[in-house]
Parts: C-alpha cells; sequence; structure tokens
C-alpha cells in the first residue's frame, strides 16, 4: 500500500466510524458497505464486498443499546476489507485473516467509543453551567466537540489498525500454509452460526420462524443445485 | 410466574429490558412498582404502549404489590419486577420477603451522582440504600445485558468513588 | 396529572424549521456521552423550534427550555425526532416545566423500547438480509451496497420525518403515536420476513462466498446451524462476535502451523 492509500483508508474508516453513531447513521458503517467501499478504494470492491458479506453475518447480533458496550463495525468493516484486498479474496487465509482483523478493529473500536464518550463528558461538564444558563452557542460547541472527539477517535482507531495489518496480518497471509476449501469454509461457518443466533433470537426461534426459514433455504437450496 | 429479576432502572421498559433480556428470558410480564406512576395513568399507558405484543405490564405500588405479590401467580412464563430508584427497592425488599438478587440496570446522571460504570451512577444516599439491602441478605450487583459481567455491590461502591 | 390529547393547539412549525431541526436530528448523537446521553442532542435539535417562543432567542423563555432540553436524555436515535416533536410543541404551548421534565422522563424508555424493535431487531436486520440475498445471487458491490443503502434508509428516513410531524402533533399525548401498529405489530411481521429471506440468502451467501458445490454449502450449513442453536442456548451470555473473534484467532495458528 502506498502512504496516499494508507492515508485515504484511514480517512475512509473514520468517515465510517463517525457514522456509527454521531453522524447520520445512514449505515455506510455496516460491514456489507464499509468493507465494499475499502476493497474499492484499492481497486478490489468485489473482495471487499464477500468479506463485508462475511462480517455482516456477525454484525446481524449486534444491539447497540443504550450505554451498553458493542462493538464498532464501521472501522472494522474498512480494515477487513483493506486485508482481503490486499491478499486477494482467492488467495487462500485471505477471507479468515481479513474477518480476524475486523473484529480486533471492532474490539478496539468498541473500546475507544467508551473513552471518547467519557471525553465528551468531561468537555460537557466544562461547559455545563453555561448550558445550564440556557447558551445555545455552549450547546452547539458540546455537540461539535463530540463530532471533532469521535472522527479523531476514527482516526485513532484506524492508524492502529493498519499498523496491526503490516505487522501481523501481512505476515500472517505470508505465511499461511492451509489449503484454500477449508480456509474460506471456517471464517464462513464461524459467522454464518453467529448469523444464525441472531436470527433465532430476533424470530424468537418459534415453529412458524423455523418453517418460514426452512422454505426459504429449501428455495436457495433448489437453486443451488439447478444452477450447479 | 417466575420472577427471573428485581431490577433498578431509571428507564424502566425500553430496549435492554424488553429485548436485551426479554428475549433470551423469555419475559412475558413486567411489573413496575412506582407509587407516583400508579397516579400518572397517561404515564403507564405510555409504558404500556412500549411493552411488545406477548408482553403484558402492570404498574403496582408498593404498598398494593407486597399486599398481594401473588398475583403474577396468574401469569405463565418468566417475569421481570422494575423499579426506577433504589429507594423503592429497597422499600420493596423490606415489605416483600423473599427477594434474594437485586439487578441495577441503569441508573444515570443525575446531580449528586458520581460515576461507578457507564450506566451506573450513585448517591450517597442510594450507596447508603443499596448498603442497606446488603445487609439484609440481598446480593446486589450492576448489570445491564447478559452478555455483561456482573458488578457487584463493593466493586461498583469503589469504583465511584463516593 | 393529565396529558394533552392530539391535535390540542394552533401552533404552527414553518417548513423552515422542521427542516432545520431534521438536519439537526441527523447528529442527535453526536456529543453522546454517559452523563447525559444524547441529552444535548436533544438541546441542540429542537433550538430551531425555541427561537419561537415569546422574547425570541435569546430571550428568559428561550433560555429556560434550551436548558432544560439539554438535561439528561436517551431513546433510540430515531425516534427521538418524536421526541423533539413531542417537546417542542409542549414548549411552545406554554406547558408547565415540571410536567414537560416528567414527560421528558417518562419517554424515554418507550421511545427506546420502540425504537429497538422496529429499527434495530427488525428493520436494519431485514435490509441487511436482502442485500445480503442480492450478493448471494449474485449482485455486483455497487448493486448490493446501493440495494441496502437506498432500502435501509427510505424506511429510516420517512421515520425521521414522520416522527418529528407526529411528535408536533401528538405533543404529550405521544403514548397515541407509540402505540401504532407500526410500533406494535410491524416489528414482529418484519421479523418473521427477515427469516424467511435469511433462510434464503444464508446458503446463498455460503456459495459465492467458498465457491463451494451444493453439498459442500449443505455441509457449512449444517455446521452453522449447530452452532447457531448452541450459542442461542447459552441465552445472550456469550457475544457471537467475541467467539468468532477467538475461533478465528485460533484458526489463524492453524493456517499457519497446519497445511
Amino acid at each position: 500500500m502506498s502512504p496516499v492509500e494508507i492515508a485515504l483508508i484511514v480517512l475512509l474508516g473514520a468517515f465510517c466510524a463517525l457514522d456509527t453513531v454521531s453522524v447520520g447513521q445512514v449505515m455506510i458503517a455496516r460491514p456489507l458497505c464499509s468493507a465494499t467501499f475499502a476493497g474499492a478504494l484499492l481497486g478490489r470492491p468485489l473482495d471487499g464486498l464477500v468479506a463485508g458479506a462475511v462480517l455482516e453475518l456477525i454484525a446481524l447480533e449486534t444491539m447497540p443499546f443504550g450505554a451498553s458496550r458493542y462493538p464498532e463495525w464501521g472501522s472494522a468493516g474498512v480494515t477487513a476489507g483493506t486485508v482481503v484486498a490486499l491478499g486477494g479474496a482467492e488467495r487462500p487465509g485471505a477471507l479468515a485473516v481479513a474477518l480476524f482483523a475486523g473484529l480486533l478493529t471492532a474490539a478496539l473500536g468498541s473500546a475507544s467509543m467508551v473513552l471518547h464518550r467519557r471525553v465528551v463528558a468531561a468537555a460537557a461538564a466544562s461547559l455545563r453551567d453555561h448550558v445550564a444558563a440556557g447558551s445555545a452557542r455552549a450547546v452547539s460547541r458540546v455537540h461539535a466537540f463530540g463530532i471533532a472527539s469521535d472522527v479523531a477517535r476514527g482516526i485513532g482507531v484506524m492508524v492502529l489498525a493498519m499498523a496491526g495489518v503490516g505487522v501481523i496480518a501481512i505476515p500472517i497471509l505470508r505465511d499461511w500454509r492451509m489449503p484454500y476449501g477449508p480456509s474460506v469454509a471456517v471464517p464462513v461457518c464461524v459467522a454464518a452460526a453467529v448469523g444464525v443466533a441472531a436470527l433465532l433470537r430476533m424470530s424468537g426461534g418459534t415453529t412458524r420462524a423455523i418453517a418460514i426459514a426452512t422454505a426459504g433455504a429449501a428455495l436457495a437450496g433448489a437453486l443451488l443445485v439447478v444452477t450447479g | 410466574m417466575a420472577i427471573e429479576q428485581f431490577r433498578i432502572d431509571d428507564r424502566l421498559v425500553h430496549g435492554q429490558v424488553v429485548i436485551g433480556w426479554g428475549q433470551p428470558l423469555g419475559l412475558t410480564h413486567l411489573v413496575i412498582v412506582d407509587d407516583a406512576m400508579v397516579e400518572n395513568a397517561w404515564e403507564a399507558d405510555l409504558y404500556r404502549m412500549a411493552t411488545p405484543p406477548g408482553m403484558t405490564l402492570d404498574v403496582e405500588s408498593v404498598a398494593s404489590f407486597a399486599a398481594h405479590p401473588q398475583p403474577l401467580d396468574r401469569h405463565l412464563g418468566a417475569g421481570m419486577v422494575l423499579t426506577t430508584n433504589v429507594d423503592t427497592m429497597r422499600r420493596l425488599v423490606e415489605a416483600v420477603p423473599g427477594i434474594r438478587t437485586v439487578t441495577i440496570g441503569g441508573l444515570h446522571h443525575q446531580p449528586g451522582r458520581a460515576p461507578s460504570l457507564p450506566y451506573v451512577f450513585l448517591s450517597t444516599e442510594d450507596i447508603a440504600n443499596l448498603g442497606a439491602l446488603a445487609a439484609s441478605g440481598v446480593a446486589v450487583i450492576a448489570q445491564d445485558l447478559p452478555g455483561s459481567t456482573p458488578v457487584p455491590l463493593g466493586d461498583l461502591v469503589a469504583a465511584g468513588g463516593v | 396529572m393529565t396529558a394533552p390529547t392530539l391535535d390540542a393547539g394552533p401552533a404552527t412549525l414553518p417548513f423552515a424549521t422542521r427542516a432545520r431541526m431534521l438536519l439537526r436530528l441527523l447528529t442527535v448523537q453526536a456529543s453522546y456521552n454517559y452523563e447525559s446521553m444524547i441529552g444535548n442532542g436533544i438541546a441542540f435539535a429542537i433550538e430551531p423550534a425555541l427561537r419561537r417562543l415569546p422574547g425570541g432567542r435569546g430571550g428568559e423563555a428561550y433560555r429556560a427550555a434550551l436548558a432544560r432540553q439539554s438535561r439528561y436524555f436517551n431513546a433510540h436515535p430515531y425516534l427521538t425526532s418524536i421526541a423533539v416533536g413531542a417537546l417542542a410543541r409542549a414548549e411552545a404551548d406554554g406547558v408547565p416545566p415540571e410536567q414537560i421534565e416528567r414527560f421528558r422522563t417518562a419517554c424515554c424508555g418507550p421511545l427506546g423500547a420502540s425504537g429497538d424493535r422496529l429499527v434495530w431487531v427488525s428493520w436494519l436486520p431485514c435490509c441487511a438480509l436482502v442485500a445480503l440475498a442480492a450478493f448471494g445471487l449474485g449482485a455486483s458491490p455497487a448493486i448490493a451496497v446501493l440495494t441496502f443503502l437506498g432500502l435501509y434508509n427510505a424506511g429510516h428516513l420517512a421515520l425521521r420525518f414522520w416522527g418529528l410531524i407526529a411528535g408536533w402533533r401528538a405533543g404529550l399525548g405521544v403514548a397515541a403515536v407509540i402505540g401504532l401498529p407500526l410500533f406494535r405489530t410491524w416489528p414482529d411481521r418484519i421479523a418473521l420476513a427477515s427469516v424467511g429471506v435469511a433462510g434464503f440468502a444464508l446458503p446463498l451467501v455460503m456459495a459465492r462466498a467458498t465457491g463451494a458445490a451444493p453439498v459442500g454449502v449443505a455441509v457449512i450449513a449444517a455446521l452453522a446451524l449447530a452452532g447457531g442453536v448452541a450459542l442461542h442456548e447459552l441465552h445472550g451470555r456469550l457475544a457471537g462476535w467475541r467467539a468468532a473473534m477467538w475461533l478465528l484467532g485460533a484458526f489463524m495458528l492453524a493456517g499457519v502451523l497446519l497445511g
């Protein structure tokens, strides 16, 4: 990766991280989008989409409730898309390493959100008297600080993630020995298992839900058999 | 009905309760114990509207819950009892024997409260009330969601530095 | 204490004010923190409406209302539009501050529960699964991403826009809004439809991501089903993404050491 590409990936990750909570929440942060954008930026959008689709299965589980901690998928998707685009999805291990890098980044992003929220609380506390006096300027300043802090958080997470990609992910890819088949089947299976658990929770696992899912799966199965 | 949790949560009925705990525990019934809400029908209606189909909600005062804590028996499945503050839960525990564990699910910032966890802020009065609960043999923990690590009262107080 | 009824009065909210509030609502969580949560964001979003209070911008009523609205608040971010609309109406109608405070506290949970059920548990997964199905059927990256973003945001933005209007019309009587089928019955229906889409999408995603033959896909699907059921039986005590991270970490070692 060239320095310009690294810089663009870091900025993309920060932009997607900002969408996770602070601005928009139009869901460009979801792995399906963020990983595809990263792949596209590095000239391999389809590889990014493959990693994003598999990571999306895991993200189905996430419920961003209140003050609870949850993974941050914006920077995670960009990291996964970067790794798979660098390795090439056809390369054994690229998908597995991309998912692992994405999940580690999601954990890092999760921890960084806790820190960010504490920093914003401190900033808000410093302006508390002005806000309590009904100053619109103070309200706007707290708000602007929150956005700036989240951008800084996203950049920080992405810089660490890209360092991890260079120091850990690329060497693992270089030394990967396992053949292609299990190298892709295992991560897809793990991700799908998390997705299935999320769907069972979402639907309550009722007989009706299972019947509908089975009908959908039967249709897909028939399609796969017919199309070979 | 088995009461799965006695929960202190200032947001009462929200996503963590109806989905976060509601789905894995199979909750079918919620009871809000709040003396003021019993007098405010519109407020109780607001919470009722937010309760998903398949889950029922009763609003009781401490006295009415203590007078007949067994009406819950008419419900099948699992239930949760919610109070909006520590004081109400302490009075409930004193009035209803047999409550073994109290879970703090969310007590957010107010003037006079210091942070113990991102979702738990405690005042000195809260700590005194929680201490009284613990002294009466009730286990007090903080846990917002099933996947979170339960935090015992001692750690909460130590983290709060109040 | 009684709640005002729907369409209680003649107060109006001009289009330009509504537009400003809507744009600001898109950043309602920008100053999210563990003390006031999105209280500051509520104040930021409602501020354009407060300029119309007696005394205008910077007046006594304006400053008192802004201070009130900046206090602790938390709800689903999209449904804060309902709260902002309702609170703006209450301030415009001169509802007593203590009643506004009580309402503000009371609507946090219900707007959180309703939004979480409708958006996080049903609409978002549904749209993601439709896009995954498109991916499984061979859609290009642009089509898959646009399918997801287009579908999801059609619902998302409509909800925010409608919520502001509905909240303004209802005032403190938002229980009627929360009681609409959109929040009561649609989430379960969307979730059920999502499960059907998931049943269709998952095998296709597995096939396209792995390139495996139908028999191979069936084996992966069976193992994923078993793993998913096992994870589900833990009743949320183990986060799936963390389990996946550790499993894939172990798999990294195997990938490097075994061959």
